[in-house]
């Protein structure tokens, strides 16, 4: 098992240089110039020269390059060219709310998809099923920054329960103004989960091991939740975590919905301002954390199915 | 996106002055009274100022640098004037100057020697007494570092401290927009021993001034805490204890926090939620005037936009007034200079008005008779400006020019414009500062740095004009010029001028004393919440 993890965990480094590798060139093939960015208006040619100078510009890509890897080998992301702050700095006081708030929306994901699937596959085609399907599949269909402001018209400013936005101060405080950003992205994760859920759920109803559990007179409380949901639920993780992964850098829109200081907002302004440095450093975050979302779902298939387990061995 | 545009486009342009007497006048006139201009606003209390409290204010984004001589933004710099003093600083109504830091000063008749003093008690948030040596040091550094943008605004010149609280300037050549100059943001008076100390790197993070308030706490991004300065020279203001510049990109979620009273203040209201506003329940919507103009620029290295006929007949086609009122919701202006509307505009002066016919009868007399096909660049995201760029696609149809709006990313649009990778494009500018020499430099004369905003509009008896107009003294020969300028340059339409607009701020009703200066910035000092 450690060896798994450990082998897991040293994919990081061949997936951390070839995602730096391409983000590098990427961001300096698009137009614009962060010396022209920086200077704005003022941007007399002489200046721009200077600037660029100062900001290491002038040197050929591959040797830019190189300085980058020396620096990253140290631990060393370099410095923002527009904020007066390293990029780790920048970067660490980003990713918490980015991963709070993409563990509180799986967290409600799973809340709210869980128990209508079972709902759902133990009343199949009767008018609860078609009524859970109806309105998430619905949710899908709703452009998320619209169920966000629609949200919050209703949640904030009709009845004042949920404040507007913002990250707020202490684990209360984030759980109260993360409740309504978490909320829009679960809304449009459930129906996913939803549908994996509920189809092998009313595949496993059918297995013979059911049978079987039934015929040993086990309650059928005990054989749902011990044999049918606990199979059940692999598709469903595999789709939650292929999501939640794709949304790492994916909660820009949310983010700057609902100004909560994450990640997807910081690599949209440096992108912007051409400030490659942190783009870079964000870019790398990113990919480690689409590693490790990837390696916590593996993690929950070895905790749900012993045959995964074996296979390790 | 719509940060990258504001970081971008907001950029300011630095000012010039009123002119000289005007100014001499209007900083009698202030020593004569308080020595400070009464705290005022749409919302003062019969109750009177009470002290305490935090200020929650919603900007569309974060400031980058808080050291005054780096180059930076709207927000940088309305952030910067709440942290520093200037020797003498724009007045609320943009007409003139006030005291700051000097509470009085004066000139020799020739007008090329400064002498300013410092009023007794300022001091930076650190404890220790503003002195001369600092102001020195402050100027000395804006007129000679590597790269300073500010330097262009000052004559050649001498900076000598007589006495501790004495500070003279000598002008090596006459400076009409002098006194405007130092009212500049750039010129902010910083503590000489602290920078000194920490370098310019650390100072720009961490900075120490004598304005009314100290930086406590910067989450880059995000949000910067300012605390009272307790050792600001009036001892009784600011009334507030704490300002907390919050970073809310998104117009709706910004309009929303101000009506669910999670800030106090949202700036940059969109214009289509200023009716509602007014009408929204605890809440003043104040529209205010502000020295900006907008406008679609020609590049005239593009052989369609040499002939002046070509630019006149665009400005002839496309009807301002009802951009004015579908775009802005009916809050604007139809421009009648190049300039923001401020001082030494040319306001006699009357718009293009839309006129078809005519339109068509001087592009019948350019070298493209019949029309072509063209592109304007829009910043994507900006739904102001593609509003605007489809209804001048649509007017100018009817004249033959095939309109197509290429929408860029912000730096991408802004990095085409300065390379002259463009064939029109959207742009603006606001003022620093209350004199309009430097726009003038910026986006009228030529032969300056940025070749009239990379129009390459460069027209010689404007140039002249503009630096006639810098030393000139007699404030009436100076208007005269500048108007003859103004006209010049409205003949040769090297612009689509579009609109004039307001600042747009929606403020709590229980905030008393806030306005928005012409220049954008605000002072807090005065303002106190009940």
């Amino acid at each position: 098992m450690a060896a798994f993890y450990a082998r897991r965990l040293i994919q990081l480094i061949p997936v951390g240089f070839g995602i730096t590798l391409v983000v590098f060139l990427l961001i300096r093939l698009i137009p614009g110039d962060p010396a022209r960015v920086i200077l704005g208006i003022h941007a007399t040619p002489e200046l721009v020269r200077e600037v660029r100078q100062n900001l290491g510009l002038n040197r050929s890509l591959p040797e830019q390059y190189w300085i980058f890897l020396k620096h990253l080998v140290r631990g060393d992301l370099g410095h923002s060219y527009f904020y007066s702050s390293s990029v780790a700095r920048l970067v660490l006081d980003r990713v918490m709310p980015t991963v709070f708030l993409l563990g509180y929306a799986a967290l409600l994901t799973a809340l709210i998809a869980v128990p209508t699937a079972i709902v759902a596959a133990l009343k199949r085609n009767t008018i609860w099923d078609q009524l859970a399907r109806f309105t998430f599949v619905f949710g899908v269909g709703l452009p998320s920054y619209w169920l966000g402001i629609v949200l919050v018209l209703l949640l904030s400013i009709k009845v004042r329960v949920f404040p507007v936005a913002g990250y707020g101060t202490g684990f209360p405080g984030h759980v109260r103004y993360l409740f309504l950003p978490a909320v829009t992205i679960a809304l449009s994760l459930v129906p996913l989960v939803l549908r994996a859920l509920r189809a092998s759920m009313t595949e496993t109803l059918q297995a013979d091991f059911v049978d079987t559990a039934r015929a040993k007179g086990l309650r059928s409380r005990s054989i749902l939740v011990r044999h049918v949901v606990r199979t059940a639920l692999m598709p469903a993780v595999t789709v939650l975590g292929l999501n939640i992964g794709y949304l790492v850098g994916g909660t820009v829109i949310i983010e700057n919905v609902f100004a909560v200081p994450g990640l997807g907002q910081l690599m949209i302004n440096s992108i912007g301002t051409r400030d490659y440095p942190t783009v870079q450093g964000v870019t790398l975050v990113f990919a480690v954390l689409v590693v490790l979302v990837n390696l916590l779902t593996d993690s929950v298939y070895l905790l749900l199915d012993p045959r995964v387990r074996g296979h390790l061995r | 996106m719509k940060r990258v545009r504001a970081a971008r486009s907001t950029r300011k342009r630095t000012l010039g002055v009123t002119a000289l007497a005007g100014l001499t006048a209007a900083a009698a006139l202030a020593v004569a009274g308080a020595g400070w201009s009464t705290p005022s606003g749409p919302a003062d209390s019969a109750a009177g100022p009470k002290r305490g409290g935090v200020l929650k204010v919603g900007r569309v984004a974060d400031a980058i640098s808080f050291d005054p001589v780096f180059l930076t933004d709207n927000m940088s710099i309305w952030a910067k004037l709440l942290l520093f003093q200037l020797l003498v600083r724009t007045s609320k109504d943009g007409k003139g100057v006030v005291p700051d830091l000097a509470d009085r000063w004066s000139h020799s008749t020739d007008g090329q020697t400064w002498t300013f003093h410092i009023r007794k008690g300022a001091g930076f948030s650190d404890g220790q007494p503003v002195t001369s040596a600092d102001v020195k040091f402050s100027f000395q550094r804006v007129i000679t570092s590597k790269g300073s943008w500010a330097a262009a605004l000052f004559p050649k010149m001498t900076i000598s401290t007589p006495k501790v609280d004495t500070v003279v300037f000598k002008l090596k050549e006459k400076w009409a927009p002098f006194l405007a100059d130092v009212s500049v943001h750039g010129a902010a008076i910083i503590e000489k021993k602290y920078f000194q100390k920490v370098g310019a790197k650390t100072f720009s993070d961490k900075p120490i001034g004598s304005g009314p308030f100290y930086v406590a706490t910067w989450k880059k991004g995000n949000e910067i805490v300012l605390k009272r300065n307790s050792h600001f020279w009036d001892k009784t203001r600011p009334y507030l204890d704490e300002v907390d510049l919050l970073v809310l990109p998104d117009d709706n979620t910004r309009m929303l926090k101000v009506q669910s009273g999670e800030i106090d203040i949202g700036e940059d209201v969109p214009f289509n939620q200023i009716n509602k506003l007014k009408s929204a329940p605890g809440i003043q919507m104040l529209v205010q005037p502000y020295d900006r103009i907008d406008w679609i620029q020609f590049n005239e290295k593009n052989a369609k936009f040499k002939s002046a006929k070509v630019r006149q007949a665009v400005n002839y086609a496309v009807d301002r007034n009802a951009i004015v009122k579908t775009v802005l919701f009916g809050h604007g202006e139809v421009p009648t200079s190049f300039l923001p509307k401020m001082a030494f505009t040319d306001t006699q002066n009357k718009p293009y008005p839309y006129d078809v016919a005519k339109a068509k009868q001087l592009l019948a007399q350019s070298p493209y008779p019949k029309g072509f096909k063209t592109t304007v660049t829009v910043v994507a995201g900006d739904t102001i400006g593609a509003q605007v760029a489809s209804i001048a696609k649509a007017q100018l149809k009817q004249i033959g020019i095939d309109l197509q709006i290429r929408q860029l990313e912000g730096a991408t649009q802004y990095s085409d414009l300065a390379l002259g990778k463009y064939e029109m494009a959207e742009g603006y500018m606001t003022s620093d500062i209350i004199d309009p020499s430097e726009l003038i430099a910026y986006a009228g004369a030529g032969d300056e740095g940025t070749y009239s905003v990379w129009t390459w509009y460069n027209n010689k008896q404007v140039n002249k004009l503009a630096s006639d107009g810098l030393r000139e003294l007699n404030p009436a020969k100076r208007a005269a010029i500048y108007t003859k300028m103004q006209q010049q340059i409205w003949k040769d339409a090297p612009y689509l001028w579009l609109y004039w607009s307001p600042a747009r701020t929606a403020v709590r009703s229980n905030v008393h004393g806030y306005s928005k200066l012409p220049t954008g910035n605000y002072w807090l000092e005065n303002v106190w919440k009940s």
